[in-house]
């Protein structure tokens, strides 16, 4: 079954391993971060870099300027990381310190780019201690996706009637528009969840739960990656 | 104020990742999710909207983090303090699992953060503009830019206490860490103050007492 996505996380559905279970991509994207942090950064980090995006990128089929942007974007922010601690202990400790907090960021978007949010929720909330606090983020999740499409499409319409306005200008509007799409939101979700009760549902929200079951040989491709990346990070050191 | 992934030193993930969990340990058996009713619950996920909305409005700053409005006083005015870290982590793990904004190994530092030093600040100054009497609007915008530099006070704490000054040691880059973020963090800690109160006035009255009660 095809469930429509979100503009939040267009990705994650748009790529190979979509319907992967969570914790075949939890335990490859996790195990890689958890290498990356307690080796050194070289050669450490460099490994998981080139592991992640090549996984990531001709594994999940991610398209490569997707990612491109998402990293690199990521890379100015670490640009800023770099010049304080360069300034602070050296441009080598800055530099080891930039490029360990890119690699473990590049673990970090092979998860977050291949696993739709309402798939961990599902996992999450089959935890019994977790179910509640699951319910919760699935409803914020619902929040999230319907205010920012109720958002872009007032945005859209209130820039067809004004015009483009100046950056200032443009802030008031986004707050403006953002109170305003809280109301909405508000009465929407009272809406929705007077849909529920009406449906006889009144307690926790139903979830998202498409995957595949867990494929054996998989978590041992990923242990087995991660294993050579320890010993391949310890012999370089 | 979102730490980039893997920035931190392991040990103080792990630290940070501790005094956090109580944190959140508690809000979530202060806000009683399993009995809450749902529109208690509605309102819980619109102001984690609104924190969600705030807190992506980000640039870059210093050593691996971001400046951004916080979007903490609303939350807290409206649910209380208590609700704040369980908001908090639901945002932070969003932004982490959809935009790679902030981190997983850094969430604990970045909870403290946005979830209890902001949050209190918030409330001991909102608290405080109550006892006093001061108008509601001056209350609330003071606790929103309190909230927001207490925010970003915790994460210069936290940079500082990771990569002290090998010659000046943790109180001068705590200082550098601070003068760094306020010279961003403080104009659009007002910006964020005005917006805050743009939208407490947009509440129905009915639905601020309603909270209150």
């Amino acid at each position: 079954m095809m469930h429509r996505h979100v503009p939040l996380d267009h990705l994650p559905y748009a790529n190979r391993w979509r319907r992967r279970h969570p914790a075949e991509k939890g335990l490859l994207a996790l195990g890689l971060l958890l290498v990356t942090l307690v080796l050194p950064p070289v050669p450490t980090s460099v490994l998981a870099l080139l592991a992640a995006s090549l996984i990531g990128m001709l594994g999940a089929r991610i398209p490569v300027r997707a990612w491109s942007r998402l990293l690199g974007a990521q890379s100015v922010f670490l640009g800023g990381a770099w010049a304080a601690l360069a300034w602070q202990s050296g441009w080598q400790n800055g530099a080891a310190m930039a490029l360990r907090s890119l690699a473990a960021t590049a673990c970090l978007l092979l998860l977050a780019l291949t696993t739709p949010v309402p798939a961990l929720l599902s996992c999450a909330g089959r935890w019994a201690p977790l179910r509640p606090l699951a319910d919760l983020a699935a409803l914020i999740y619902r929040f999230l996706a319907t205010g920012i499409g109720t958002m872009q499409r007032s945005r859209a319409g209130v820039r067809q009637r004004l015009g483009h306005p100046r950056a200032w200008k443009d802030r008031a509007l986004h707050g403006d528009l953002a109170a305003r799409v809280l109301h909405r939101l508000l009465d929407r979700s009272t809406g929705m969840e007077r849909g529920y009760q009406c449906r006889g549902v009144d307690g926790l929200l139903p979830y998202y739960n498409a995957h595949q079951p867990l494929e054996g040989r998989y978590v041992a491709a990923a242990l087995l990656l991660q294993a050579g990346l320890l010993a391949g990070g310890i012999f370089l050191w | 104020m979102h730490i980039a992934e893997g920035y931190l030193p392991v040990s103080h993930a792990f630290a940070w990742t501790a005094a956090s969990l109580p944190c959140a340990l508690w809000s979530c058996r202060s806000l009683d999710l399993p009995g809450q009713s749902r529109p208690k619950r509605l309102l819980v996920a619109a102001s984690a909207g609104f924190l969600f909305a705030m807190t992506a409005m980000k640039f870059p700053s210093v050593a691996g983090s971001s400046s951004h409005p916080t979007g903490i006083a609303l939350g807290t005015v409206l649910l209380g303090v208590s609700a704040m870290p369980v908001l908090a982590l639901i945002v932070l793990l969003f932004q982490a699992l959809l935009m790679a904004h902030g981190g997983l190994t850094t969430l604990g530092a970045n909870l403290f953060a946005l979830g209890v030093a902001g949050p209190w600040a918030v409330r001991i100054v909102w608290g405080a503009s109550q006892a006093l009497r001061i108008p509601e609007a001056a209350g609330l915008a003071a606790a929103s830019v309190a909230g927001s530099l207490a925010t970003y006070a915790m994460t210069s704490l936290q940079l500082a206490l990771a990569f002290p000054d090998p010659a000046s040691g943790l109180a001068s880059s705590f200082v550098r860490f601070g003068a760094i973020f306020a010279l961003a963090q403080t104009p659009v800690a007002v910006a964020e103050a005005f917006f805050t109160l743009l939208v407490w006035r947009s509440l129905q009255p009915g639905l601020r007492k309603a909270v209150a009660r």
